[in-house]
Formats: C-alpha cells, structure tokens, sequence
C-alpha cells in the first residue's frame, strides 16, 4: 500500500546503522545515531497518516526528537570530555578495554 | 480562575495519584537535592546523601501498603503483584548501593552533587519502566534509564578509561534502542494505531501478518537483549563494567539487569503468546550461549571486575530459565525468588571491593592474596557472597539455583538445565580461586598490602566513624541476607506465586 515511503524509511535507517558502525569520528557516530531515529520517526508517521485517529503516533514521534536531543547532548558532553584528556576525538584509538 | 478550578478537578477524577506516590517521592527527594546543592554551594555533601536515603525508605514505606491495595491508574500504568515487585527490587538497589557510594565521592575531588542525582534518576527511570504498559512509556523510561547510567559510568571525567566506557555504552545502547523503537514502530503499524500493549494484541491480526510480526519480535529481542547483556549482545558489559567507576558499577549492573528483565517479561508475554514456540528457542539458545560464554571466558580473568561482568552475563543465562519455565500455578516465582537473591549477592561482592580498591587501588585478582591477615571481615564476608554466587549450599545461592533449574526440568528445558548445572560446576572454579588466594598465608606480601591499613588517614576521626558503618552496615546487611534467604525462602516464592499473566 505505501511500500515506498517504508522502504525509503529502512534505507534511512541502514544508512544510519552503516555510519554507525564505520565511522572514526565521535561526532560523526553521533550524526548516524540521530538518523537512525530520523528514519524511525519517518516510520511512524507513515504509519499515523493511514488511520483516522493520528494522536498515537505523532506524539510518540514528538517523545522520540526529545529523547534523541537528550542523547545528542549526552553524547556530545562525552566527545568533549574525551578531546579534553586526548586531543583528538577518534574512536577506533581507544582501546585500554580489551579482552 | 475558573478555568483552572475545573481543570484540577478534572485532573484529580481522572487520575489517581496514590498510584505513583512511591515515584512522586523520589522526584521530590530529586528536586530537594538540587536546590541543597545550589544553596550550600557544594558543602556538606553527606547531608545530600541523607535526603536520597531517606526519600528512597520513604517510598519502600509506601510501596509496601500498596502492595496490600491494587489499584490501576488508567493506560499508563497497571498495579499488579509483578509490577509492584519490581519496584521494590528497584529500590532496594538503589538504597544499598548509596550506602556503598558515600565515602567514595569524599575522598576523590569530583562534584558531589550529581552522583546522588543520576543515581536516583536512574532509579526513577527503572521504576517506571517496571510499570509501563505502554509504549511510549516503556521508550521514554528506558532511555531515561540508559542515559542516566552513560552518566554515571563516565563520572571520573580525568580517567580516561571512564571517558572509553562511557562513550561505549552510548553508543551501543543508542544503536539497541533504536532496533526496539523500530519493532515497536512495525507493531503499532500493524495494529491500526494502538500505542497501549493491550489494545496492540487485541487489534493485530497474527494470521495475516505473521512475517511482519516475527520481524518486530526480532528487532524487540535485538533492543532487549542488550540490556541484559544476553549472548551476542554482551560485548559492551565488559569494557563498561571494568572502565567505570565500581560503585557505579554496583549500581547498574544490578539495576539495569532488573528493570530489563521486567521489560522483557512483559514484552514477550504479552505481545507474542502466539510465536510461544519460535521465542522460546531463540531465548533458549541465547541462554546457553550466555551461561557456556559467561562462565568460560570468566575463568580467564585478571581483572576482579572484569570477571564479575563475565559472571553477571552467565547469571542472566540462568534467569533466562526461569522466564522459559513459567507457568499457570507457579507464575514467575523461580525467576523472581533468583533475581531477588542475585541482587544481594552482587551487591555484596561489589560492597566488598569498593573498600578494597579505595585503599589500595588496584582490581587485580592477584593483588587479593593473603588478605586474611590484613582484614578477617572482609575476607569472611567476601567469602560468603563468592560462594553464594558459586551455589554452594546453605547459602542462599543454592536455593535460588535449585529452584529455578527444578522449575526448568519440570517444564522440559533439559537441555538448558543441563547445560545450566555444568557451567554452574565450572563457575565454583573461578570464584574458589580467589578464595583460596585469600585465606592463603603468603610469606612475602604483596607490595599493594603492606600498605594496606583499615582506617583511611584521608579524612577526619567523625565521618570516618560514620562512613566505616555505612558501608560495613551494606556489607553486613547483604552477607546476611545472602546467607539465610535461602533458609526463608518459603515466604518469598508464596508472594511471588501469583504472578502469571
């Protein structure tokens, strides 16, 4: 029925887990972390515009940018503790917890 | 004015504030503690710690005469033994392990104010997760609940270990919470637009969409199991574990793991009754995947806290058991009883290392030898919590294991329960080594011992006499009930019977 709203919503979401998983940078982990949740908002509001009684998923889309908000700036405060100690914010260097 | 008069009377109809009051308390005691802090300007730190305290007995005071009444509270919450339960569980957590933290925020130069604030905060947020039947309440507190704990774990901001932590957990609990969101998203979809889990399962169609459904139970299980830190999913316990601090540790390793069983539990048994058979295998096989994983690679440890993060994931494995194995005349007894037990004896242990490593700073295994000598109290009372981890009997380890594995058998999980009692005989060998490095006489004393002294020289005769007994009174308490809830357990599975739904 709208096959290709969802299949553009679970591309935005592949692509956020592939920055995700291959990136160096701290801040660019943390761009692919909001367009994970992007393409899952995209979802739900696809999903809201079929039924008559839409309150469900919008509001739940407005909980789920306030929560990404939250974890951005989480996030960003543990780049900027991390820059402060090392100097640099890549990711793939710090490696004291192995094994 | 008027406006506003039937505003409130609307508000107090509709809603029943006696529901939530335990939550309105520790929200309360949040704020109090802020605005102490801003008043005081960072003196008197210990008084913050009071407040926590008590407004963490007030709501155990209150949670327990709700236990007596059930009442529900409209769509977001329903009070029924099970939720109530873990609400207790919850802050029992949160109580012990304040108790653990208060010296440590003392002697380190950090700012005092925020750790009590995550602390309860997270507690807060396991709370309501306990509770939620819906699912913009189960995200919303999960996430409050994840972010809280990324905050405590990087608290020490100068070590850059805790910094490494830290981001870790952000990041893998972002990814694993967003795979939930997105099962979450496919069943509200499919349900013509329902948010509240109820009306979900009274809405979906299993028959005619039965792919998409299997699809949402897998991104669901993917976001859960991280939380419990279950076979494939595990990788961050570890890392996190050995990088934060070790009473932040205590606190989230047992508070996260309880909050996530609930979690977990409800989710499966009420939206997919009609998958029973495909979840049971998947859940099966991450068990004993968790249980032989856990137990192996902790046998390989150097690290103390690294090998209590190897052992937590086989304790999850078991739990896992309990939750295959219920049913109508026993509802969740055996997982509940276990998960009750579990917490004191994490609890302990973590209460004995914390002391240990604030006097001589270090987590090797190595480094525990002979300890005997130095301070018979905490040997004992380590000795009693290790073995109750291991499942020795009388302790209280032994019961709650063999319930549990006996409430698996009689369900027909053979080969889970199998696998269970093996890696249970090869967990003994890793938690008897370091009982015996112990109680062992060394003649030559490691270096970081012969240092060691009882009483810190760091702060002054009066707190020291009060932060001695605070975290004593912790280790005792746990030792205690690690010992003898296994002879009392009879009350302990009557109330957690019923609680099949």
């Amino acid at each position: 029925m709208f096959e290709k709203e969802l299949i553009l919503s679970t591309y935005l979401v592949c692509v956020g887990f592939f920055g995700l998983i291959t990136s160096r940078n701290m801040v660019r982990a943390l761009m692919s972390l909001e367009l994970i949740l992007n393409g899952i908002i995209l979802n739900f509001i696809i999903f809201s515009n079929f039924f008559t009684n839409r309150e469900g998923g919008e509001i739940f889309s407005l909980f789920i940018i306030t929560v990404a908000a939250a974890e951005a700036a989480t996030g960003l405060a543990i780049a900027l503790s991390i820059h402060r100690i090392r100097k640099s914010t890549r990711i793939d260097q710090l490696n004291l917890l192995k094994w | 004015m008027n406006d506003i008069n039937s505003f409130l009377s609307r508000l107090n109809s509709t809603i029943n504030f006696s529901t939530i009051l335990p939550e309105i308390i520790l929200i309360v005691g949040l704020i109090t503690i802020v605005i102490t802090d801003l008043v005081n300007k960072g003196k008197n730190a210990i008084f913050l710690y009071k407040i926590f305290l008590i407004s963490t007995l007030v709501s155990m005071g209150i949670l327990f005469y709700q236990l007596i009444s059930v009442i529900a509270f409209e769509d977001l919450y329903t009070n029924n033994i099970f939720n109530n339960l873990f609400r207790f569980f919850i802050l029992i957590c949160s109580f012990i392990s304040v108790l653990l933290s208060v010296d440590y925020v003392l002697c380190s130069k950090i700012s005092l104010a925020e750790f009590p604030l995550f602390k309860i905060s997270a507690g807060l947020g396991g709370m309501i997760l306990s509770c939620a039947t819906n699912l913009i309440t189960i995200y919303v507190s999960l996430e409050f609940l994840a972010l809280s704990s990324c905050f405590l774990s990087g608290y020490t901001k100068r070590d850059i270990r805790s910094n490494e932590a830290s981001m870790k957990f952000l990041l893998m609990s972002g990814a694993s919470s967003s795979s939930l969101l997105y099962g979450f998203s496919l069943l509200y979809g499919f349900s013509d637009g329902q948010v509240q889990l109820d009306n979900i399962i009274d809405k979906i169609s299993f028959s005619q969409y039965l792919p998409i459904i299997c699809i949402s139970a897998a991104f669901i299980l993917a976001g859960t199991a991280f939380k419990l830190s279950l076979f494939p999913f595990h990788q961050w316990t570890p890392d996190v574990y050995e990088g934060s601090p070790t009473r932040v540790v205590a606190f989230f390793s047992v508070t996260s793991k309880v909050a996530a069983l609930s979690l977990f539990t409800r989710l499966f048994r009420l939206i997919f009754p009609y998958l029973s058979n495909e979840w049971h295998i998947v859940v099966e096989l991450l068990a004993i995947s968790s249980m032989i994983l856990g137990n192996l690679i902790a046998v390989t440890q150097r690290s103390f806290k690294r090998m209590l993060a190897y052992s937590s994931i086989s304790q999850i494995g078991y739990v896992m058991i309990g939750i295959l194995a219920a049913d109508l005349e026993n509802g969740y007894a055996s997982m509940l009883t276990y998960t009750f037990i579990y917490i004191f004896m994490n609890l302990g242990t973590f209460a004995r290392i914390t002391p240990f490593s604030l006097r001589t700073g270090t987590n090797n295994i190595r480094d525990y030898a002979g300890l005997y000598m130095k301070d018979p109290v905490l040997t004992f009372s380590l000795v009693l919590c290790l073995l109750s981890l291991g499942g020795i009997p009388p302790l209280s380890g032994f019961f709650g294991k063999h319930y549990l594995f006996w409430h698996g058998w009689k369900a027909g999980l053979y080969i889970s329960v199998t696998v269970a009692l093996v890696t249970s005989v090869i967990s003994i060998y890793y938690y008897l080594k370091i009982i015996k490095l112990m109680l062992t006489k060394t003649t030559n004393l490691v270096d970081t011992l012969k240092t060691y002294e009882k009483q810190k020289s760091l702060v002054s005769s009066v707190i020291s006499t009060k932060l001695k007994s605070s975290v004593e009174m912790a280790m005792i308490l746990c030792a205690l009930a690690s010992t003898l809830s296994g002879l009392f357990m009879d009350p302990i599975i009557k109330i957690t019977r019923n609680t099949f739904f």
